[in-house]
């Protein structure tokens, strides 16, 4: 307690935080477990699904939020860029059911056969929910699919994992979130979005209707990507692709891995020709991975969204596997977009994190760079995009657009160290730093790397 | 026995985040059955756990979720008559102001800007080491440190701005 303590002072709390006495939860739960633990063994054993998703739900709760602009269209809040070419597949009609204390409406969803992303608000209809309705815990979440197992019974509902945060809309009685269905086990007709705090049985049916998509089969092996981590981590590295399937808004990879550190490197060639990465174009969103038999799902979700006329191939391990099903063919392998180290530099102000050295990151990438010693002021270009940093400033320019950076620049050995978040949104390109737990317990030590960079 | 070791550690956590589930007025009886309740879980359940995933956000569920099961059966109800017998005028008083400015706390840390929200949340809350979190989120330990200082005085800043502290009051 002596921590929370020591926030609550901190902070300016009255008195000392409220609590409960450990010792009387102990001799509760030692009591109870003296009596009926098969009882509640059996209860669990239900519940156990539920909490974990709900655990998932409430870490995204910890995320960001998301600017107040108030859209019912769910595409602004999950793609980046214009989503118009999106909006034919959106079903904007909203569907709402009631309790006693609580109206849940599901304002639109969108989706594939794998991913439905939707925005939804709860609504406060009682005295008594108005005074709770901004509980953080409100937003507790269930997205529910018919179960297809043999054993189901007849109607019988599964839960799937999900992903959610809050939109701020500053409503008094409402709240709005935004909410995914990740990585669905099969294609359904209908889900069911439920809320934790509307009586049993309360839910909203949701019909799927999946955008088009394409699967290309790929059944080829290689060295997956796993930078960055310790050889422990990864066994050997090796990955069987089987398929990779891309819709307007997703891209699913089916594969084998012998851990699941290891991940798919894959590219596409675009109708124009130009190649697209993995860091450039998708944000990783989740996966499966079985130990017993490597069988392994990693799902994907576009930055922006894309029409599948623009995609003509998929690239992995050096071949190229068109979109219209033909066959594949060898590309050769382009060397500038392979991952690469750059040095760790230190940290620009106590209180952040460490930097990148800005030229030898420029250079490795195969960009352009030029510094103005006098000024401190560099300019870089990657991928057609220029960013010109200055040394002490905290504002960069992006193509001439001002953008924050959250410390500013600042020389170190004769070169420009900045931060890596604005390489990471103005080039597309992933940048983490290598670490490795050595030891364990409370001898574990962090031993921090380099820099790791995917173009 | 680990299941005492978890209830000495977590049972702070898991008041508060009950209580924030339940609301400021939740008794102190029902909000130590649904804390109780989430180690009876932990205990059943304990085979069936991945130690990778850590239990303190599975407790953190279990809890939320059975909080809102008591709910559901029971609606929060103003603080109960063997509470308010015990503690008359403004000791009671007291008592609410207390678990109001927690529940104010808790919302101030999830406004915290990433990292600093899971930060503040993981450390004070849930008790974990720093070099631990800084790891997780990519900090030096110093820089995690000074993030800290940083983030609690901005939680009393925006606790200020509620009128929660004596700071605006006075």
């Amino acid at each position: 307690m002596a921590r929370l303590d020591k926030l609550w002072r901190a902070a300016g709390g009255p008195g000392t935080p409220p609590g409960l006495d450990a010792r009387r939860v102990k001799a509760r739960v030692n009591a109870a477990l003296d009596t009926d633990e098969t009882e509640r063994k059996g209860y669990m054993t239900k519940k156990l699904r539920v909490a974990l998703i709900a655990a998932a739900a409430a870490v995204a709760l910890m995320g960001a939020a998301f600017a107040a602009n108030v859209m019912w269209d769910p595409l602004a809040y999950w793609f980046q860029g214009d989503v118009s070419s999106g909006r034919e597949y959106v079903d904007s009609e909203a569907r709402t059911v009631s309790g006693q204390d609580y109206a849940l409406t599901v304002e639109s969803s969108v989706g594939d056969e794998r991913n439905v992303f939707m925005t939804v608000t709860i609504t406060a209809l009682s005295d008594k929910a108005k005074t709770f309705i901004h509980a953080s815990s409100i937003g507790t979440f269930d997205i529910l699919v018919p179960a297809k197992e043999p054993d189901a019974a007849d109607g019988s509902l599964r839960p799937v994992g999900f992903s959610s945060s809050e939109l701020k809309t500053e409503q008094e009685n409402s709240r709005r979130f935004r909410l995914a269905a990740n990585d669905l086990p099969y294609p359904v007709d209908t889900l069911f979005v439920c809320c934790s705090y509307m009586e049993e049985g309360k839910r909203v049916e949701v019909p799927v209707t999946p955008a088009p998509s394409v699967t290309v089969q790929i059944g080829a092996s290689g060295t997956g990507d796993y930078s960055g981590l310790p050889a422990s981590a990864v066994g050997s590295g090796i990955l069987l692709i089987k398929e990779v399937a891309l819709s307007p808004f997703t891209c699913q990879v089916k594969a084998e891995a012998a851990s699941r550190a290891v991940k798919p490197r894959i590219f596409l060639r675009m109708a124009d020709g130009s190649i697209r990465t993995q860091s450039q174009v998708m944000e990783e969103t989740g996966g499966e991975w079985q130990p017993e038999s490597r069988e392994t799902s990693y799902s994907y979700r576009f930055k922006e969204i894309m029409t599948l006329e623009s995609i003509a191939a998929v690239i992995v391990f050096d071949r190229e596997y068109p979109l219209d099903g033909s066959q594949s063919v060898p590309v050769q392998h382009d060397f500038s977009l392979d991952p690469f180290t750059v040095r760790r530099m230190e940290p620009l102000a106590e209180g952040s994190g460490f930097s990148v050295p800005v030229q030898e990151l420029t250079e490795r990438l195969g960009g352009t760079f030029s510094q103005d010693a006098a000024k401190g002021e560099a300019a870089c270009t990657y991928r057609g995009v220029t960013i010109v940093l200055q040394a002490g400033n905290e504002t960069a320019l992006v193509d001439g657009e001002a953008v924050g950076m959250f410390h500013a620049p600042a020389m170190q050995d004769g070169g420009l160290a900045a931060g890596p978040q604005v390489f990471r949104d103005a080039w597309g390109i992933d940048i983490h730093i290598q670490r490795e737990k050595l030891g364990q317990g409370a001898d574990a030590e962090i031993v921090w790397g380099d820099w790791n960079i995917l173009p | 026995m680990a299941l005492d070791r978890a209830v000495e550690a977590y049972t702070p956590y898991l008041s508060a985040v009950v209580w924030n589930a339940m609301g400021a007025s939740a008794s102190a009886e029902d909000v130590e059955e649904v804390v109780s309740d989430a180690f009876l879980a932990l205990w059943s359940s304990r085979e069936r756990l991945d130690p990778e995933r850590g239990i303190k956000a599975w407790l953190a569920a279990v809890a939320r979720n059975k909080a809102v099961d008591r709910l559901r059966a029971a609606p929060a109800a103003s603080l109960p008559l063997d509470e308010a017998g015990e503690q008359s005028g403004g000791a009671l008083e007291d008592e609410l102001e207390r678990r109001m400015f927690a529940q104010a706390l808790w919302r101030a840390v999830e406004e915290l800007p990433p990292p600093d929200g899971q930060l503040v949340f993981r450390f004070y809350y849930e008790g974990e080491r720093l070099k631990d979190i800084a790891r997780d989120i990519g900090l030096s330990v110093p820089a995690a440190k000074s993030r800290l200082c940083r983030a609690r005085r901005k939680l009393k800043e925006i606790l200020e701005k509620g009128g929660l502290t004596d700071g605006a009051a006075g």
